[in-house]
């Protein structure tokens, strides 16, 4: 068991700068989002982690994604603490943030490295995937029939927001990963009149963006936000300002479909329609941040407005029991 | 009997003049005078136009260009659902479902189609082969529509699938020059198919791209092999999307050139903002044959564009979606097996 040297390995990791390995977010982003990530990774977390009792595989890979950067980084602690060599396979010629959490973590004598190379796969005892649908299907036919795999598709957040004094914190949601994470929320639905949310829930966006600035759009998602805009121009009401949008939309419109700091928000009567409107949904809903104690369902994880893009690292992800799946 | 009454029955006149004067060196009024007029009466009867104008529109590039899109979403154009018309219909391969592009009639379209085909291929063998889902079984398919305006044509993809037994028997013993229309997808499943050579004096037309997929053959190693495998007099290319009326034609390695009822306009993908000539970015096109559906479309395909009005196309934008025709005959293909691996 290494979970001292992992305590030292996220303390080191906190003195990097991740923003040179993230072009896609704006510095104070990258920021925060890599100091969000890691305060999951606290002593007391880490403790009720080290006490799940069961045997580590011998080896491990994961697969990491371009989108959330952060992602290894509880994986990588948890692995590594439970002494797992872990070889991260970033996508080609994108290493990202891995050698920062290679060198630091090789500088400890945790066995953590990194590569793009596919065939580190076939060693695999367990391989963890991140990434699309058809990536995580891609991985599944090339490992070895011994190995186990926790693959993680793509999913998507909403949030449920029944208070207009609850939106400020999804404006936070929203800007966390500008968009780009699975827990990020890609729309909010209320029973509220919109007016009484989008007034607020404006205000909170210009709040992020001032203290976590978009960062650029990739020209796909500068097309598709027009495009989304456009529909919203026709069929609703968009409010919008520097690098962030509101459309108000038919809950008909609702696609689960992120996009960086544009928020739709859909009206529905009550919590029932919400959930019936989900159900087609469900498989590949990550996430809920909401102010409804009373709204709960099965695999789905459900948290206060804020919180959506700050997990816990003791819970489960997209309904799977991570901590001991890694496991034997 | 003409569709259109009173004004619009007035604007496709011009633009009926429009074509064929351009055609002819002498436009008989300016592209922006006709373009505005265009919007101004689409704008009256298109309610998801209106909604789009955000500020005054005073020359043609500030007319909202419609993202193709949208098309799958909302019903664009100026002509009623109950209203009789044409429709032509996207493949759907993007997700999102279908989209439509109704027009009252496809005269002006054919007129367009046909005039710019023509004078972009000149002597244009008038019978063709088409790989391509023949229009009386596919009638919402504008590409089959259009290529059965150019002439007498045999067509070979039923169903999207390509019937390689029937086009080995179309073409075999075949001494007259043909045209030969297709997807680059089906073209390069025929090339794997060896093919004989062409009739002298053919000519082959590709549209479309591979759609995100992988086939063996593409780009320059597609027309490497249809020169070396078919022998064509000349080898063409056509850029045209469901959503217009009107069509670009260029040739391996040279721009497009849109006809002059065309433009063309390249934009920052991120901000929107029209590009300096030669910037590469996100394509709009403004096609005054559109008269029925909407003037202005924004395309998620990216280019340049030179100051003749000539258009370096150079694919789709980064992280778009795969879209468009050649995935007929390539879903099928990829079904059926070999080499069909979407990774």
């Amino acid at each position: 068991m290494s979970w001292t040297a992992v305590r030292r390995w996220r303390d080191r990791l906190r003195a990097h700068d991740p923003a040179p390995s993230v072009p896609h977010l704006s510095p104070q982003g990258a920021r925060a989002a890599w100091d969000a990530a890691l305060d999951a990774l606290s002593d007391e977390a880490l403790d009720q982690v080290a006490a799940i009792e069961g045997e580590p595989p011998g080896a491990a890979v994961m697969v990491c994604a371009r989108t959330v950067f952060t992602a290894p980084l509880e994986w990588c602690a948890v692995l590594l603490g439970r002494g797992t060599p872990l070889i991260l396979k970033h996508p080609t010629g994108q290493p990202g943030i891995t050698p920062i959490l290679t060198r630091e973590a090789q500088a400890l004598g945790l066995p953590l490295s990194h590569t793009d190379r596919r065939d580190v796969l076939s060693d695999a005892a367990l391989c963890i995937t991140m990434g699309s649908d058809a990536t995580v299907a891609s991985v599944d036919e090339a490992l070895p029939e011994h190995a186990r795999h926790l693959g993680f598709g793509h999913r998507f957040s909403v949030a449920w927001i029944t208070r207009a004094g609850s939106v400020a914190a999804v404006a936070q949601d929203a800007a966390l990963h500008d968009g780009a994470g699975c827990m990020s929320p890609v729309a909010l639905f209320t029973p509220l009149p919109p007016a009484q949310i989008v007034t607020p829930l404006a205000a909170a966006m210009i709040d992020a963006q001032r203290s976590i600035p978009r960062g650029e759009l990739a020209p796909a998602t500068g097309a598709t936000i027009r495009l989304r805009r456009a529909l919203a121009l026709a069929v609703g009401t968009v409010t919008e300002g520097e690098a962030w949008a509101l459309l108000e939309l038919p809950v008909a419109c609702f696609v689960p479909v992120a996009l960086p700091r544009v928020l739709a928000v859909h009206q529905v009567a009550d919590r029932a329609t919400f959930e019936a409107l989900l159900a087609p949904h469900r498989l590949g809903l990550s996430t809920i941040g909401t102010d409804d104690p009373a709204l709960a369902l099965p695999g789905v994880r459900c948290c206060a407005p804020g919180q959506m893009q700050r997990p816990p690292l003791v819970r489960h992800h997209d309904g799977v029991d991570w901590l001991r799946r890694t496991l034997g | 009997m003409r569709p259109w009454t009173g004004a619009a029955a007035s604007l496709a006149d011009r633009i009926a003049a429009f074509v064929r004067g351009s055609l002819g060196g002498a436009a008989p009024e300016p592209f922006e005078a006709l373009a505005l007029a265009i919007h101004r009466w689409q704008a009256a009867h298109d309610p998801v136009l209106a909604s789009l104008i955000e500020a005054p529109v005073r020359r043609w590039d500030q007319i909202p260009a419609v993202p193709v899109a949208l098309f799958k979403d909302l019903p664009i154009g100026t002509v009623g659902r109950d209203e009789p018309a044409v429709i032509f219909r996207t493949s759907g391969t993007t997700g999102g479902g279908r989209g439509s592009h109704r027009i009252r009639s496809s005269a002006l379209y054919d007129l367009g189609a046909t005039a710019w085909a023509r004078r972009c291929v000149p002597g244009m063998p008038s019978r063709i082969v088409a790989l391509l889902e023949d229009p009386a079984t596919a009638p919402d398919a504008s590409l089959s529509h259009m290529v059965a305006r150019f002439g007498d044509v045999s067509w070979h993809a039923p169903g999207g699938q390509l019937d390689l037994e029937g086009l080995r028997s179309r073409l075999d013993g075949e001494g007259a020059p043909v045209l030969l229309a297709s997807t680059a997808f089906a073209l390069a499943q025929w090339l794997e198919a060896a093919p004989a050579a062409l009739p002298r004096g053919s000519v082959v037309m590709v549209t479309g791209g591979f759609k995100g997929r992988v086939h063996r053959l593409e780009g320059d190693a597609l027309y490497r092999a249809t020169h070396d495998r078919l022998r064509p007099a000349r080898l063409v290319t056509e850029y045209g999307m469901t959503e217009l009326s009107s069509q670009l034609w260029g040739a391996p390695g040279l721009p497009y050139l849109p006809p002059p009822w065309l433009r063309v306009v390249a934009i920052d993908p991120r901000s929107g903002s029209p590009l300096p000539e030669g910037q590469e970015g996100q394509l709009r096109l403004y096609d005054l044959c559109n008269l029925d559906s909407t003037l202005g479309i924004e395309t998620m395909d990216q280019g340049r564009i030179r100051s003749d009005g000539a258009v370096q196309l150079l694919g789709r934008l980064p992280g778009a979606p795969a879209r468009g025709c050649s995935l007929t005959v390539e879903e099928a293909w990829v079904k059926a097996g070999p080499g069909g691996d979407p990774t």
